[in-house]
C-alpha cells in the first residue's frame, strides 16, 4: 500500500493547465487572425485609386477630354463644402472611373511660403480603412488661362499642386 | 531484506506524465494549424497582383545570346516575360508609359499558345517537381463592360472561369491603344476654292489596314444652333452611315454619342470610317459636307490624314481572374 501523496498527478495537471492557457492566449490575440482577403481588398482599392489618378494624368486628349492638369487648372479656388463641390468637371470624370467608390479630393500647394491644403471635392467622411493616393501636377500661366481657372500663377512662374485622393468603400 | 510492495511504477507518476504528454501532443498539433488555416485560402492573391501588375505596367522582355529588349512581340521565340505596356525605347528596361497598353503587344499575345502564355506569365506552381497550371482568364473590358474587340477578335486570354470554385480577381484601370486617330482643328481643314460650299477635303492614302478615325474640334459656326455635319463622300460617291462610317459627337458636358444636330463651337466630331473603303495603293479623296460653317483655308494641297495620325487610346479595365 502506497501511502505517498499524489504530487506527480498535481504536477501533471499544473503543466497541462499552463499549456492550455498559453495556447488560449495566442489564439485570442487578434494580430495573427487578420484574414488575407481583407488585405487584398485594401490593395485593390489602393490600386484602383492609383490607376485612376495616373490614367487621368497621362491620358491624351483623344482618350479623355481633359487630363488631370487641365482639370486642376480649371479650379475656381473656392473651397468645397459637403453640400457643394467646387470642381464639377473633375468630379464627373472621377465618378466615371471610380465606379461605386466614395472619395474626397484635396489640393495641397505652396502659397506665400506655406503649405495650403484645400478641399476640392467632398463626398463624406472617410471610414477606417480608406486609402490615400497622390499625384503632382504642374500649372503654368498658359494652362490656367486656357482652362479658365482662378489660380494666381504669373507668366514667369509655375505652381506645383499635389492632388490628394482619399477613397473608401461603403 | 527490505520488503518492496510497489508495482513497477507509481500510479501517481504514470497519471501525471500521461496527462502532460497528452496536453503537449495536443498543443504541438494545434499550433501549426492555427497559422495555416488563415492564409491558405487567399494564396492566389499575390499571383493575381503580380500578373496584373506586370501586364499593365511592364513592357515585357526578350533575350537571346547576343541581343535583348522590351519588343518581345517581334521575337516570340525568345520571350522572357510578357508585358503589355507601350515602350518607345525597346533597348532600355523601363517604359515611360506604364498603364498604356500597346496594340501590337496585345495582338501578338493573343496569337501565343496557351502553354507559352502560362509559362511566361508565371501562372503555375511547382509541387514536388511537377508543374501544376493555374486556371486563368485575362480580359480587357470597355467602360460599358463589354470585352474590347480588336481587328475582329475579342481581347480575352485563357478559359471561362468555373462557377463553383473560389476565384481570385483583380481589376486594373488602363488606357488601351485600339487604333489610330487623326485630330484636326476646324481652321486647319481645307476647302475647294472659292470657299463656296461648306465642305472639307482630305487626302487619305491607301491601303489602310485599320479604321480611319478623324476627329475635328474648335468649329467656326456662323449661325449658332443651325450648324451641322451633313454627310461624307469618298471620291465623289456618297457614303452611308453605319455600314461605311459612324459619326459621334461630344459636347462639353457629355461623352461621345451618335451624332445629332446641331454642331456648336465647343463640340468634338469623331468620324470612324471602315478600313475596307481604302483597299488600294492609291490616294483617296474624302469630302465632309457641313452647313453654316466658316471655312478659312482652301486647297490644293488638301490636308493629309496621315499628317496627324496618332495612336487612339481608350480607357478600359484589365480584369484578371485566377483559380486553382
Amino acid at each position: 500500500m502506497n501511502e505517498q501523496a499524489q504530487i506527480h498527478t498535481i504536477e501533471g495537471f499544473f503543466a497541462a493547465g499552463l499549456m492550455v492557457l498559453t495556447v488560449t492566449l495566442i489564439t485570442r490575440s487578434s494580430v495573427i487572425i487578420t484574414p488575407q482577403s481583407e488585405i487584398a481588398m485594401d490593395v485593390q482599392l489602393k490600386q484602383l485609386a492609383d490607376d485612376t489618378l495616373g490614367m487621368l494624368d497621362k491620358a491624351p486628349g483623344t482618350a479623355i477630354q481633359f487630363n488631370l492638369t487641365e482639370l486642376v487648372a480649371g479650379w475656381n479656388m473656392t473651397e468645397a463644402t459637403p453640400q457643394s463641390n467646387s470642381l464639377h468637371a473633375l468630379d464627373t470624370e472621377m465618378d466615371r472611373q471610380l465606379n461605386g467608390v466614395m472619395y474626397n479630393i484635396d489640393f495641397a500647394y505652396a502659397e506665400n511660403g506655406t503649405l495650403t491644403v484645400k478641399h476640392a471635392i467632398i463626398h463624406g467622411a472617410p471610414v477606417g480603412n480608406s486609402v490615400v493616393t497622390t499625384r503632382l501636377v504642374t500649372l503654368y500661366n498658359s494652362t490656367v488661362m486656357q482652362a479658365g481657372g482662378a489660380w494666381n500663377v504669373s507668366s514667369s512662374d509655375l505652381k506645383v499642386v499635389e492632388v490628394r485622393l482619399v477613397a473608401w468603400r461603403v | 531484506m527490505i520488503l518492496n510492495g510497489e508495482g513497477q511504477i507509481s500510479i501517481d507518476f504514470l497519471l501525471g506524465i500521461s496527462l502532460f504528454l497528452l496536453t503537449f501532443g495536443f498543443v504541438i498539433q494545434f499550433i501549426p494549424g492555427l497559422f495555416i488555416s488563415v492564409s491558405g485560402e487567399g494564396s492566389l492573391n499575390s499571383v493575381a497582383y503580380r500578373t496584373a501588375n506586370i501586364l499593365a505596367e511592364d513592357p515585357g522582355w526578350w533575350e537571346n545570346n547576343t541581343q535583348n529588349g522590351t519588343d518581345w512581340e517581334m521575337h516570340t521565340e525568345n520571350i522572357s516575360r510578357i508585358g503589355l505596356a507601350m515602350d518607345k525605347t525597346p533597348g532600355t528596361r523601363q517604359t515611360r508609359t506604364p498603364k498604356m497598353l500597346d496594340k501590337t503587344k496585345i495582338q501578338q499575345a493573343l496569337k501565343l499558345n496557351e502553354s507559352i502564355l502560362t509559362k511566361k506569365l508565371g501562372l503555375y506552381d511547382r509541387i514536388s517537381g511537377t508543374q501544376v497550371d493555374y486556371g486563368y482568364n485575362i480580359s480587357l473590358l470597355e467602360q460599358s463592360g463589354n470585352i474590347i474587340v480588336m481587328n475582329g477578335s475579342v481581347v480575352s486570354f485563357g478559359e471561362e472561369p468555373p462557377i463553383s470554385q473560389g476565384i481570385t480577381k483583380i481589376t486594373r484601370q488602363v488606357l488601351v491603344e485600339t487604333g489610330n486617330i487623326s485630330s484636326f482643328g476646324f481652321d486647319e481643314l481645307t476647302n475647294e476654292p472659292p470657299l463656296a460650299e461648306d465642305k472639307a477635303l482630305f487626302n487619305i492614302s491607301g491601303p489602310q489596314s485599320e479604321d480611319v478615325v478623324i476627329q475635328i474640334i474648335d468649329f467656326n459656326v456662323t449661325v449658332p444652333g443651325a450648324a451641322s455635319f451633313n454627310n461624307a463622300k469618298l471620291d465623289g460617291s456618297d457614303l452611308t452611315t453605319d455600314s461605311d462610317y459612324i459619326a459621334y459627337k461630344r459636347t462639353n458636358v457629355t461623352d461621345f454619342f451618335i451624332y445629332s444636330d446641331p454642331l456648336n463651337n465647343t463640340d468634338t466630331l469623331r468620324l470612324i470610317f471602315n478600313h475596307t473603303l481604302f483597299p488600294l495603293k492609291t490616294t483617296y479623296q474624302l469630302e465632309l459636307k457641313f452647313t453654316q460653317m466658316d471655312f478659312t483655308r482652301t486647297g490644293p494641297p488638301y490636308i493629309e490624314y496621315a499628317a496627324r495620325v496618332e495612336p487612339l487610346y481608350e480607357p478600359a479595365s484589365l480584369v484578371l481572374k485566377v483559380w486553382k
